[in-house]
């Protein structure tokens, strides 16, 4: 499975028909103009260039202060 | 051939110093009861070998942005007794992040109906599980009574069981139970807000399995999980012990009575994850996987 990163305000123009998550279920960055999402294979046409990230690379980019609240009460 | 005297919890005599060592066969737990003078010790059935069922696949959750949304379940849930039950098996046996096993779609602090969680104490320093059940905002506002039972983290396959009963007339008849692997815990931490009334049922927050917060998920699992179901009774040790089936090794159909398990007709969700999202009772809408991957089960 590989990652990427994309803003938030162009989840409109991918195709998630290409990804392996849910445009409606998207985990987004604390200040929600962040947007993760995966795919297998291939990067898809509609993310064409976007860095792409093995699981191992984006755990600690999961693990940041952008994306990661670690004082939010569970 | 001999029996042993069989009773009910409700039939037995009271364990006195005239019947110490007296040995009866309690039928409410299928156990044997021993009297010591002052109380009955309780020697629990190990359960019954039932078949496990076919199971292919269960459900792979990465940590990042899985998450399972089981729907609106309220019309399905008791207002003041239910169980839930979930398989569970951690990438990781260290790691301290807090995982949402079964609970409402909810990030507040309030409304979070029944909840189970896999957690790390960082004030007590203990990794364990958590379970919660929140009433509605007709009293007091959202009041809640909570478990915490320590566990010791591995990478296996592992079966939690939570069940509960609220008496809304009476909080000290309130109970919540955490078994593991068909065994009660005993909790180390126990939270308790005062009379409750019934459950809380938010009407457009569904329940959700790895991750709450369909919006922007947290709390997400990493690691696999199968066999999520939930009735809307109390189930006992001996259900809850059958539903582990560690004589028949693993998970088994839930939606007939076998061995000690005698609760199907009050079973009102199973998702078996089986290439799906399908509830196998049919009384829900089949659940939406986003991110979690269905691989071959090693269940």
């Amino acid at each position: 499975m590989n990652y990427i990163i994309v803003n938030t305000s162009d989840l409109d123009s991918i195709d998630f028909a290409d990804m392996a998550v849910l445009k409606d279920y998207v985990r987004k960055s604390l200040d929600g103009t962040q947007a993760l999402l995966k795919y297998s294979g291939s990067q898809p046409f509609s993310v064409l260039g976007t860095t792409e990230y093995s699981l191992e690379e984006i755990k600690p980019i999961m693990r940041s202060a952008e994306w990661f609240d670690a004082d939010e009460p569970i | 051939m001999s029996t042993i005297q069989a009773y009910t919890d409700a039939t037995r005599p009271a364990a006195t110093a005239s019947n110490v060592g007296l040995t009866i066969f309690n039928t409410t737990d299928k156990a044997i009861n021993v009297s010591d003078g002052t109380a009955w010790r309780e020697y629990n059935n190990d359960g019954a070998a039932v078949s496990p069922i076919s199971n292919s696949y269960n459900l792979s959750f990465d940590g990042n942005l899985d998450i399972v949304n089981l729907g609106v379940l309220n019309s399905l849930l008791d207002d003041y007794t239910n169980s839930v039950s979930v398989w569970f098996k951690l990438d990781s046996a260290t790691d301290t992040d807090p995982y949402h096993l079964f609970g409402l779609d909810n990030a507040s602090a309030s409304t979070r109906g029944i909840r189970v969680l896999k957690f790390y104490d960082t004030g007590a320093l203990k990794h364990g599980l958590e379970f919660s059940v929140y009433d509605d905002d007709s009293g007091a506002s959202y009041l809640y009574e909570q478990i915490r039972c320590e566990i010791t983290p591995d990478t296996a396959w592992h079966n939690v069981v939570a069940t509960h009963y609220i008496d809304p007339s009476n909080a000290a008849n309130n109970r919540l139970k955490l078994y593991y692997d068909g065994q009660e815990l005993t909790p180390y931490d126990e939270q308790a807000a005062g009379t409750l009334n019934a459950l809380a049922k938010p009407s457009s927050l569904n329940y959700t399995v790895g991750a709450r917060n369909t919006t922007s998920p947290a709390l997400i699992f990493e690691g696999d999980i199968d066999e999520v179901a939930f009735w809307d009774v109390e189930l006992d040790a001996a259900n809850a012990d059958q539903i582990y089936n560690s004589l028949g090794g693993g998970p088994f159909d839930l939606s007939s009575n076998a061995g000690n398990y005698n609760q199907s007709t009050n079973l009102k969700g199973w998702w078996r994850f089986e290439n799906n999202g399908n509830d196998e009772t049919g009384n829900s809408s089949t659940a939406t996987v986003s991110g979690a991957s269905y691989v071959s089960n090693s269940l």
